[in-house]
């Protein structure tokens, strides 16, 4: 265009680029593909031996299949709640706050996202001995706040009513009586001051029934025996089911149901065990039932339900069991009287934790999607979809007959960088799980061959190949829209 | 006339019924964004044994009592030297400047370039640009950390930063470039080839007339590349690894390994990791939405 521009120019401009791209991105690629056909210190050609640990290996097939479940539970949710917020967002005044909203978890870090929803999955395992009962994460308190209000007075009224020698206030007696002991055992050892422990037992029968009524006792305050009050109202009404025969198993499982279902487990667990020994089991299948198990129990104590499939190996013998149960056997107080949800470990419990993973990656990139969706979306003649409702179309017919299909282009480049974004995933799962419990993905077990433990260089140069292998139609697919992009030009 | 009167009230009681489902459905939504963050920032200011005992949502039912807030976790988290959040961001700044300016201006020149010079492989050229923006960088990790261990550059004591600098800068290249020469393509013709009859030189048209024309495109780019170098662990992670040196992403996930469950730390350190890039998207949130959009959408 220009004629005074000598042969040298470009190279001025281009130089540094040109050279910074060579020197890290196309030649390191291309030495990686060299690489990973090299054992792990590049010493030897080794043919396609890492290719077949990447695809063979234990973690490595977890990885896959992790990658897979995220490219399609990612994605779909990405780019559906994108385009399903960027349609509502477009029909309210507050429009550009609700888009800030979603948009804001794209200006912070993964690791920093990492740490929000660790803390909204937080668990206070059941039977906690120094934090009884509350659950400080978000979900968990949610799920158990949905659970029946049950607290240590009404299963002491239950009991009473069964006719066993126990009431509210021998139950109290007994806490401020083993409580009193603490403190002033705590007085003699010097942890104590006179005047702490005076004050102390000075509100001791109060804080006793307040907590009895499901109150936990205000914080900071110097109680010996906090986490163990409620275990000794249970052996309180241990004492009691024992001194009176008369009471059978049945009874004792009303009322406590969780305790009942235990038992079952523990000696089903055995027979499957043995099951597994004696060869009458797949490990799979025992694996399985062993998941399913405090199901299954609970549901056979509560509503006599039989479990499904003839592989149970005791079932028989449930009723037994049940009807042996006189004693409650306490693992935690606070198991016996959750009746309902179960708290969850969303970030170890197999399965779920993968889930919970990919809701942290919506979470993040569901503001990028929604953007360039709500940017389609203004694009769309306003005058097709007036005609169409005139024509009759109610909301949802107009939305998919003429919203989508004109989107649909902009949905195609919104759905592959979702997909190029998911395949690449790292540190989320580094952060929160650091892979383990099943959460694997490619990209952590790359890192972890190429730093972790005995640096397998080949390994983790051709399990990043496998990645790039995987984007590559996606890559292309990118070159053949910008040269039709081009062509408009 | 008179027979339009009932259909217009079915309509009307339609909408009506649509808009209350539009805006429950997307209030829900919204709180289920807002809310775990609201969580962490309200957590942050609370006493240790507050957090450990009950939810954060109990702080507002007393939302005005401020005895129960604290700045005691950050004070912690900052001043601590077990935490050292403040040298972390020390770090974070440090390597964040460099690794935003020198991608900008190697990728601005190189843009100006594909847009106003004419030069043999050129279109080869960007189409390699164009398919080097999506590679996984994981496929350079390992040739690029022999090459720089090579050169003495990682763990070097005196520029402990150089190795992630020009990590980050050439990492930043093929979007950036990709996206100014969008931009700069893209600008009148006309007033360029004027320029160059009245006998501009290349360096007046890039430096009076190509630069300040691409500000907007420039600004959003310095957003991008400032966002996505602070918040990036996995470069740090392989280029600095840990020690003094390591940014605010590597402490923190560091923390999180080594603190567990001690919320009332975890919860400050995470906020003071965020608050830089929640002031620049808050005051800058036009640029950046802008930015995403000529990327992704037809430039």
């Amino acid at each position: 265009m220009n004629m005074r521009q000598s042969r040298w120019t470009p190279l001025v401009y281009l130089g540094p680029a040109v050279f910074l791209l060579f020197l890290l991105m196309v030649y390191p690629s291309l030495e990686t593909i060299r690489l990973s056909f090299m054992d792990k210190r590049d010493t030897e050609f080794v043919g396609l031996e890492n290719y077949d640990y990447a695809v063979t290996s234990p973690r490595m097939k977890e990885a896959l299949g992790n990658n897979l479940l995220w490219l399609v539970v990612f994605t779909v949710g990405t780019v559906g709640l994108g385009l399903l917020i960027a349609t509502l967002a477009d029909r309210v005044r507050y429009e550009s706050l609700a888009k800030a909203i979603i948009f804001m978890p794209m200006a912070i870090s993964f690791v920093g996202a990492g740490v929000i929803w660790k803390f909204v999955y937080d668990l206070n395992p059941p039977g906690n001995p120094t934090q009884p009962g509350s659950q400080i994460g978000l979900l968990n308190a949610i799920l158990v706040s949905l659970n029946p209000d049950d607290n240590l007075a009404d299963l002491v009224d239950k009991f009473a009513d069964e006719d066993i020698d126990i009431s509210q206030a021998s139950a109290t007696t007994a806490i401020i009586d083993a409580e009193t002991e603490a403190i002033n055992a705590a007085v003699a050892a010097g942890e104590l001051t006179q005047s702490q422990a005076d004050e102390l037992l000075d509100k001791l029968p109060d804080t006793a029934r307040d907590f009895l009524h499901g109150d936990l006792p205000p914080q900071g305050e110097n109680w010996q025996l906090l986490g163990r009050w409620a275990n000794i109202v249970i052996d309180q009404i241990n004492a009691a089911v024992a001194a009176n025969p008369s009471l059978d198993g049945q009874t004792v499982c009303k009322i406590v149901p969780q305790a009942c279902s235990r038992e079952i487990e523990k000696v089903e667990e055995d027979a499957i065990d043995a099951a597994v020994d004696a060869g009458t089991l797949t490990e799979d299948r025992a694996e399985e039932m062993l998941d399913d198990l405090p199901e299954v129990a609970l549901a056979y104590v509560k509503d006599n339900k039989r479990p499904s499939g003839s592989d149970w190996q005791t079932v028989d013998q449930w009723d037994t069991i049940i009807t042996n149960t006189r004693e409650i056997n306490v693992r935690s107080a606070n198991e016996v009287l959750d009746t309902g949800f179960e708290p969850i470990d969303w970030i170890r419990k197999g399965t779920i934790n993968n889930f919970a993973l990919i809701i942290v990656g919506v979470w993040i990139w569901t503001g990028f999607c929604m953007v360039v969706l709500s940017a389609g979306l203004k694009s769309v003649p306003k005058e097709l979809l007036e005609a169409a409702r005139v024509d009759g179309a109610n909301e949802l017919q107009a939305f998919f007959r003429i919203t989508v299909p004109v989107l649909m282009p902009t949905i195609t480049v919104v759905t592959t960088t979702m997909i190029i974004t998911v395949l690449k995933v790292f540190d989320i799962v580094y952060v929160m799980t650091a892979g383990n419990f099943g959460t694997e993905v490619i990209a952590n077990r790359m890192y972890l061959e190429m730093y972790g433990g005995d640096r397998q260089f080949g390994r983790a140069s051709a399990i990043a190949v496998i990645l790039m292998l995987a984007i590559i139609p996606l890559l292309i697919y990118n070159i053949y829209q910008f040269r039709k992009q081009e062509a408009y030009r | 006339m008179t027979a339009q009167a009932p259909r217009r009230s079915k309509i009307e009681w339609g909408q009506w019924f649509g808009h209350v489902f539009v805006q429950v459905a997307l209030i829900t939504i919204l709180l289920m964004w807002i809310l775990p963050t609201v969580g962490l920032l309200i957590s942050s200011f609370r006493d240790q044994q507050d957090i450990a005992s009950t939810g954060w949502w109990t702080a507002l039912k007393t939302p005005l009592k401020f005895t129960q807030y604290t700045l005691d976790n950050y004070d912690a988290v900052i001043n601590n030297p077990n935490y050292d959040m403040k040298r972390a961001f020390l770090n974070s700044l440090i390597i964040t400047i460099p690794a935003t300016f020198f991608p900008l201006l190697f990728a601005s020149a190189a843009a100006y370039a594909f847009s106003w010079m004419k030069f043999r492989g050129q279109n080869l050229l960007f189409v390699i640009v164009v398919g080097l923006t999506i590679i996984p960088l994981q496929l350079t990790f390992i040739p690029v950390l022999t090459l720089f261990n090579d050169w003495g550059i990682t763990n070097n004591d005196y520029i402990p930063y150089l190795g992630i600098w020009i990590a980050h800068t050439g990492y930043g290249l093929p979007y950036a470039i990709y996206l100014l020469r969008n931009f700069m393509g893209s600008l009148p013709k006309e007033i360029f080839e004027s320029a160059f009859l009245d006998g501009c030189s290349h360096t007046t048209a890039f430096l009076r007339l190509a630069l300040p024309l691409s500000i907007p495109a420039v600004a959003s780019l310095v957003i991008f590349q400032f966002l996505w170098v602070w918040n990036d662990l996995l470069v740090a992670l392989i280029y600095v690894g840990g020690g003094k040196n390591a940014p605010l992403t590597y402490a923190l996930s560091g923390l999180v390994n080594s603190l567990g469950q001690d919320w009332h730390l975890l919860t400050a350190a995470a906020f003071v990791s965020m608050i830089l890039p929640l002031l620049v998207f808050l005051s800058l949130q036009r640029f950046f939405v802008r930015g995403i959009l000529a990327g992704s959408v037809k430039g």
